[in-house]
């Protein structure tokens, strides 16, 4: 490769990556704890923190009341979930709406034991940190969530570019794979941590950027297409994709027992289903979508269909025969979210993300410090020490809100109601307070010691926070009762150490060390190779 | 009112791509021909639909990424940039030629 096309393709790679390289940053950090969607959800709720007992309550005629009573003009579908161990009870929700007006869902729980409707709380956390993930709570007012999907989508879509670009610009994979000098400037500690992380979490972090553009574009590209090949018309584009939906024949007639549903096995798995789907409720054409935990495939879905009346299997349905595409396109999510291994892979995930998270920062903080302390950069160095606190704020604020969230949800005590407000307004502070602070604190390793050492603290303090709250959590780790809670944490309170003894251990300021060599290293040395004979010739 | 804005864009991108066709190329027309390309390929590839809908839907991350890779991989800016809009063109042109799906 010319060496112009080198430079080139290195400016590609800085670039695509300061200018939105906080945007991925979010992206990458919320994902970390959006791994742990169902686990939190149990934690925040102290009514959700049950055994699931051996002999579990029949649901089906609660189930069905609950329905009827809470069905407006139109059932657009029905749905029950089956009580597992992350989520220990009946889950129901139904899409219903009065005519003309948007469609509505309606959630409900019960108590596995005993069938008693459980209590609910207003969303909250859970759901705060998962759809932060997915759609960043965008506002209806600039476009709804679609939006916010698809700008997730385009972080993917820079996290490839990225990815691309680094592997095109360094040349020499396999020597940078093992070099990591800990005690030469603190800018090549940088440099070979950037390179090291992200060359051996190169598979990892190719995978989350594939998939995570995939579930995002989607969701552009779907009305675009359907605008283009369809005249605009989006329901024609998903019924062309996935069949046309069997029509309702007007006839009431009794559904068949969810319980009997419930203790159905799959064939192959042996596997009791997790979650059924109900569409046409009450009519003679109803149908059961039931869905079993996916056994050696990786796939979101291993399902069948029955006759939701005498609950016969479909011949032929719509999961018997899952085609090539279809089969790669299901496991996307799975391979985004680590679905298809049990708590020790979301571990690892979680890891992992983090490293993503970090060498995005990293190089953040690498074209800083060429800037600062190099000889790249035309601005006055006030401009980049202004970028430099904002990096920090964003970097460090974003791990803080979270913590302060978690903090909050155990000590709120507004209406339940206003909960998600309330969740959102103090995520969006704190960031804004971090921010403040790194301008403020005019030092930003200073500054980062300060707010890890917080959020350390913040996420330390969350199981004796939990214990003074709910009288759970922790100890229930060495019970026989529900543990789930208890494993969050202990998540928790080791992110929370381990916070705290970094935050101890980073300087309060850059080695005086560092200066005496930044003329001898004031560039990179992938830079130099780069530059150094251009400007020769 | 929507014709003066959409007027206005239309300029803005004939302006930056004269004078930054490398930056309007990654921004927008690698963007456009991704969008364009895709939806003609789903009208033209003879394939079941819910397949080939899907397998597109898989491929458009590569060939957004593809293309605008390809923009700063070329020696020459107009000449990417010319290709990137002739690809945008005879898409649209099949799309718009072709009898719409309904």
């Amino acid at each position: 490769m010319d060496r112009e096309r080198h430079l080139r393709i290195y400016d590609l790679h800085s670039w695509s990556g300061i200018t939105l390289g906080l945007f991925v940053f979010i992206v990458c950090i919320t994902g970390c704890f959006a791994l742990f969607d169902h686990e939190i959800h149990t934690w925040e709720d102290p009514a959700k923190r049950l055994v699931v007992p051996e002999q579990r309550v029949e649901i089906h005629d609660t189930f069905a009341s609950w329905v009827t009573a809470n069905t407006r003009d139109d059932l657009e579908f029905a749905r029950l979930d089956y009580p597992t161990s992350l989520s220990p009870f009946y889950m129901g929700m139904i899409g219903t709406h009065f005519d003309g007006e948007p469609v509505e869902f309606i959630e409900a729980r019960w108590n596995a034991s005993t069938g008693e409707l459980l209590p609910e709380r207003g969303a909250g956390l859970s759901e705060w940190i998962l759809d932060f993930h997915r759609d960043l709570m965008w506002p209806e007012a600039l476009g709804g969530r679609q939006v916010g999907r698809a700008l997730v989508g385009v972080a993917g879509i820079i996290l490839m570019l990225a990815i691309v670009t680094g592997i095109v610009i360094h040349t020499k994979l396999t020597q940078e794979l093992f070099t990591l000098r800990f005690f030469r400037s603190v800018r090549l500690k940088w440099q070979d941590a950037h390179k090291v992380l992200g060359l051996w979490g190169l598979p990892f972090h190719a995978a989350i950027a594939v998939t995570g553009a995939y579930l995002g574009v989607v969701a552009i590209l779907a009305p675009i297409v359907a605008l283009l090949s369809f005249k605009g018309d989006q329901e024609a584009l998903i019924e062309a994709v996935v069949g046309k939906p069997l029509e309702p024949a007007g006839i009431e007639r009794p559904m068949y027992s969810l319980d009997e549903v419930g203790r159905m096995r799959e064939p192959t798995s042996g596997f009791v289903p997790m979650r059924v789907i109900l569409r046409n409720w009450g009519d003679q054409n109803a149908r059961y979508d039931v869905f079993f935990d996916p056994d050696t495939e990786l796939a979101s879905i291993d399902a069948f269909e029955l006759n939701g009346v005498t609950g016969e299997h479909i011949d032929g349905d719509q999961f018997e025969v899952i085609s090539a595409p279809f089969r790669v396109g299901n496991a996307f999510a799975p391979i985004h979210y680590g679905t298809y291994g049990g708590i020790s892979l979301k571990l690892l995930y979680f890891v992992l993300g983090l490293s993503l998270a970090i060498i995005t920062a990293l190089g953040l903080i690498m074209w800083l410090e060429r800037r600062l302390h190099g000889n790249a950069g035309s601005k006055p160095p006030a401009t980049y020490r202004r970028i430099g606190h904002i990096v920090t704020g964003v970097c460090l604020g974003f791990p803080l809100a979270t913590a302060g969230i978690f903090t909050l949800d155990k000590l709120y005590w507004g209406a339940e109601a206003a909960r998600l407000t309330a969740t959102g307004n103090m995520y969006f502070a704190l960031v804004a307070l971090s921010i403040l602070y790194a301008f403020l604190r005019r030092n930003d390793y200073k500054a980062t010691r300060d707010l890890m050492g917080l959020t350390g603290l913040l996420f330390a303090c969350l199981p004796a926070l939990n214990f003074a709250k709910t009288g759970g959590g922790l100890p229930d780790v060495f019970g026989a009762g529900h543990t789930v809670a208890g494993y969050v944490d202990v998540g928790l309170l080791t992110l929370g150490v381990v916070m705290l003894w970094v935050s101890r251990r980073l300087p309060k300021q850059r080695s005086q060390n560092d200066s005496g060599r930044k003329r001898a290293e004031a560039q990179t040395e992938e830079e130099a190779q780069i530059r150094q004979p251009l400007a020769a010739e | 009112m929507l014709y003066g804005v959409l007027g206005f864009f239309a300029l803005l991108i004939i302006v930056s791509t004269w004078r930054r066709p490398r930056l309007t190329s990654i921004l927008f027309w690698s963007l456009s021909a991704t969008l364009f390309f895709t939806a003609a390929m789903l009208l033209v590839f003879p394939a079941n639909f819910p397949d080939k809908a899907i397998t597109i839907t898989l491929m458009v991350p590569f060939i957004w990424v593809a293309l605008q890779f390809w923009v700063y991989w070329a020696e020459k800016p107009q000449r990417v940039t010319a290709g990137l809009i002739a690809l945008t063109l005879a898409s649209a042109a099949i799309v718009f030629t072709n009898e719409p799906m309904v």
